[in-house]
């Protein structure tokens, strides 16, 4: 009976341990040590409010498993981005993290890199962005490898729809991936002559320097027409072209038909004096500029015919063009350019007869020419409004200034 | 002896039907038992290796299961806020929060951009720039910015400096805490938007109205005095010296000028008064009345700048200012010749200036005077040659010393008027 009574309080008390660790560790995976993964519930649809405590994972009222960007694997990219996907995040979230992951790593090492140079007392000129040109290149390959990695994780540098209109307005209808090509080749080679601004002492540009830019220049197109199908290349020279993006703003008013714009395209791209960072503008330039530019007017005018040259000689002179970017920043009506372009002729020939007539003593002539002044200003004054005579005077006008000035105002 | 052992088996019994039937069980994990795992941990090794291998397999696909479950209900939420909050309750940094929530900020933006524009087109390369359309496309996404600018404010704070932003402020204002330069940064970028938008109107060839420089002043008035309130007079006068616009100016004037402290702070002061009263950095030209005010004080502030410095370190300052000195010291570091070259060269030209200004005094006839202004700049061309160099002679002629040019043009022309009958 002892012995029964002894074996059933060892047995219960066995029992006790067991419940007890039971109780205690019940929920722990066997052997391993590895946290269990708790399924968290679904959470409500947000109800606008979001009456969130983000900090004890409790949102719309649900609890949120905090370890799931922990799960995603973000120390390495590929898992990352495997497990984005598979968890539901649309490809648009997949690049905005991936983007972001690299940005917050360049912006670190660029601010290692900042602050190892050290504190610079404000009264020491620093050029530009405070790192030597060795951190420069060291950033300049680490942005490289930031887009080789997102081109092999995402198959492409992501690309905003911001970002490809600004470049659409730019390159014209080319591809994304070509649109980027292009865009890398650019980043590169801009902060190469970037280099070259910073380093020119006292900022000024040597013969020197604007070698080297010609020679940075001519290596870009290079690159960027390797980079380019035929077909691009023809429509990277009709869009990005210095010639054509100048005639574009030039001729605004003109409305060109395409075959105008081809034509006069060609005749500008041959007689334009070369452009860009490596030109240097001399008087020897300057007198060959204007030499050119008469020949490239002849030639036009025998390409458009006479009716079609005189529209191209008005949105072409500088009193036309200025009359069209005061009247739109004033929202004045588009009409309003012309009237004001006819006015300025107008008043022009009427000052030139007045010049010219040899019966008119000095003062008569001065009183005349007073009297066509205080005309232009008020007829000017009915298009423009009074304040955009000011604002018209103030960026220009020289029609109305110099008839002001023969009219003996100052 | 029995009874006691009959006491201790009631209570073991006790706490044996406690331990079994009262209280809240344990939770067990609802994944497949004995195997869950951790994404990323790894797998128990020996001993049933398949069948345990084919469990954390099945433990993993329920894991994303589980997963993709609570992040769809997370994405679906139209709820910006609440998407915030989830996603920072999941455990995402920050950053990751910002691009995650900015960029359907960005997609709200794009469809209302839709609506007030219409989709974007490519226009044919031959259509030609319309400065009305380019205004009211500009002052549409102006509006759809500051829409942006706002929304992320609400939703996400003052914001996350761009990564070059976050680290040029970092750099400028060490002597601010992280706190501050965020402080100030934002306020910055604030203030940097309304100047925008006032440029951006008065955008074109020197289009501004009156309106638009009132509207820069009050807006740079307010952002100094907002950023004043948000440091210690010490603080701010620091951050001036470091970050405003007399000083980037001042900074760059003084390049090759080796100033020290004392003198930057004494140039600054008074160049600050200078800048406020004629609004550096304005738009649009200045009347006939501004630029006659601003000639006059031009010349009281460089005679200012003469009394702080003194007249030996003002000549050096002006020295390091000219365009031709600059030159110089290009040439004779291109060339490796001695620094002192590039004084000299400096120093001809006022010894030109002056022996050309007595030449055009002197009594002497027209022929005599350019014959002896021919001399002058025949004389100083082969001067500047033995200082730095043939080519860097010719370079120097071209391309820096316009006082030379303009000796040259004056000699031609003299010997021109000389030869007419």
């Amino acid at each position: 009976m002892k012995t029964l009574l002894v074996s059933l309080v060892a047995v219960s008390l066995a029992g006790n341990a067991v419940l007890l660790a039971w109780r205690c560790f019940g929920g722990s995976v066997e052997g391993g040590g590895a946290v269990p993964v708790v399924a968290p519930s679904p959470l409500r649809p947000g109800s606008g409010e979001s009456g969130a405590d983000a900090e004890s994972g409790v949102v719309q009222g649900q609890r949120i498993e905090p370890t799931l960007w922990g799960q995603l694997g973000a120390s390495d990219g590929r898992t990352l981005v495997t497990n984005l996907r598979e968890a539901g995040f649309p490809e648009s979230d997949v690049q905005a993290v991936v983007r972001a992951l690299m940005s917050e790593r360049f912006t670190e090492r660029r601010m290692k890199l900042l602050a190892a140079n050290g504190p610079l007392p404000f009264w020491v000129s620093r050029r530009g962005d405070g790192l030597t040109a060795e951190q420069r290149a060291e950033l300049r390959e680490l942005r490289q490898s930031h887009e080789a990695e997102m081109r092999a994780l995402l198959g492409a540098v992501p690309m905003t729809e911001s970002e490809r209109r600004s470049f659409r307005r730019v390159y014209g209808p080319l591809p994304d991936a070509t649109i980027q090509a292009i865009s890398t080749i650019q980043a590169d080679y801009g902060e190469l002559v970037g280099e070259i601004y910073r380093e020119a002492s006292g900022g000024m540009m040597m013969p020197w320097d604007r070698e080297k830019i010609a020679f940075i220049e001519a290596e870009q197109r290079k690159d960027i027409e390797a980079a380019l199908t035929p077909e691009e290349r023809e429509l990277h020279k009709w869009y990005v072209s210095g010639t054509a993006t100048a005639l574009r703003y030039q001729l605004q008013g003109f409305e060109p038909t395409e075959a105008e714009f081809r034509a006069i395209f060609a005749i500008r791209e041959r007689l334009d004096p070369p452009s860009g960072r490596a030109a240097y503008i001399d008087n020897t330039a300057l007198e060959q500029r204007r030499t050119l530019d008469a020949q490239a007017r002849e030639e036009i005018r025998a390409v458009l015919g006479e009716a079609r040259y005189a529209d191209y000689e008005r949105v072409t002179n500088p009193d036309y063009r200025q009359a069209t970017e005061v009247v739109a920043r004033l929202n004045l009506p588009r009409e309003n350019v012309m009237a004001t372009y006819q006015l300025g002729r107008e008043m022009q020939s009427r000052a030139e007869a007045l010049r010219a007539d040899a019966s008119l003593a000095l003062a008569d002539r001065a009183a005349a020419m007073a009297a066509l002044a205080a005309e232009a200003d008020e007829r000017l004054g009915v298009i423009l409004t009074r304040d955009g005579v000011s604002v018209f005077r103030n960026t220009g006008g020289s029609w109305l200034r110099r008839i002001e000035s023969m009219g003996g105002a100052r | 002896m029995k009874s006691t052992l009959v006491i201790v088996l009631g209570a073991s019994a006790i706490l044996n039907a406690v331990l079994l039937v009262g209280g809240p069980r344990p939770h067990r994990p609802e994944v497949a038992e004995a195997s869950a795992v951790v994404v990323g941990a790894p797998l128990r090794g020996d001993g049933g290796s398949e069948a345990r291998t084919a469990g954390a397999a099945d433990a993993a696909r329920a894991s994303a299961a589980a997963r993709r479950g609570e992040v769809g209900q997370l994405l679906e939420s139209t709820d910006l806020a609440t998407l915030r909050d989830g996603l920072r309750a999941a455990g995402f940094p920050e950053t990751i929060v910002r691009a995650l929530v900015g960029r359907r900020i960005e997609e709200q933006i794009e469809a209302r951009r839709l609506q007030r524009l219409g989709p974007t087109k490519v226009e044919p390369f031959w259509k030609t720039y319309d400065s009305f359309e380019e205004r009211r496309v500009r002052s549409v996404e102006r509006a759809l910015a500051r829409e942006q600018r706002a929304l992320s404010a609400e939703l996400l704070g003052a914001g996350a400096m761009a990564g070059d932003v976050r680290a040029y402020m970092a750099d400028r204002l060490r002597f601010l805490s992280p706190a501050k330069v965020e402080l100030i940064r934002a306020i910055e970028a604030d203030y940097s938007d309304m100047i925008s938008d006032v440029r951006s109107d008065g955008y074109g060839p020197g289009v501004s109205l009156p309106e638009d420089q009132e509207k820069l002043r009050m807006l740079q008035r307010e952002k100094e005095a907002d950023i004043a309130a948000a440091l210690t007079p010490e603080e701010y006068e620091l951050y001036q010296l470091h970050q405003s616009s007399t000083a980037n100016t001042l900074r760059g004037r003084l390049r090759g000028f080796d100033v020290t402290e004392e003198e930057f702070r004494a140039l600054y002061a008074l160049q600050k008064v200078y800048d406020d009263r004629f609004q550096a950095g304005r738009i649009g030209p200045r009347t006939a009345e501004e630029q006659r005010a601003r000639s006059t004080a031009d010349r009281e502030l460089k005679d200012q700048f003469k009394v702080v410095l003194g007249e030996s370190r003002y000549a050096e300052y002006e020295r390091s200012t000219s365009s031709a000195y600059r030159a110089a010291v290009n040439i004779v570091e291109h060339f490796n010749l001695p620094r002192e070259n590039a004084v000299s060269v400096h120093a001809l030209e006022a010894e030109a200036r002056r022996r050309h200004g007595e030449l055009a005094q002197s009594a002497a006839s027209t022929a005599e005077r350019a014959s002896a202004m021919q001399a002058l700049a025949t004389e100083m061309a082969g001067r500047i040659d033995a200082l730095l160099g043939a080519e860097g002679g010719r370079v120097f002629r071209t391309y820096g010393g316009s006082w030379f040019r303009v000796l040259e043009e004056q000699a031609q022309r003299g010997s021109a008027s000389a030869r007419r009958p």
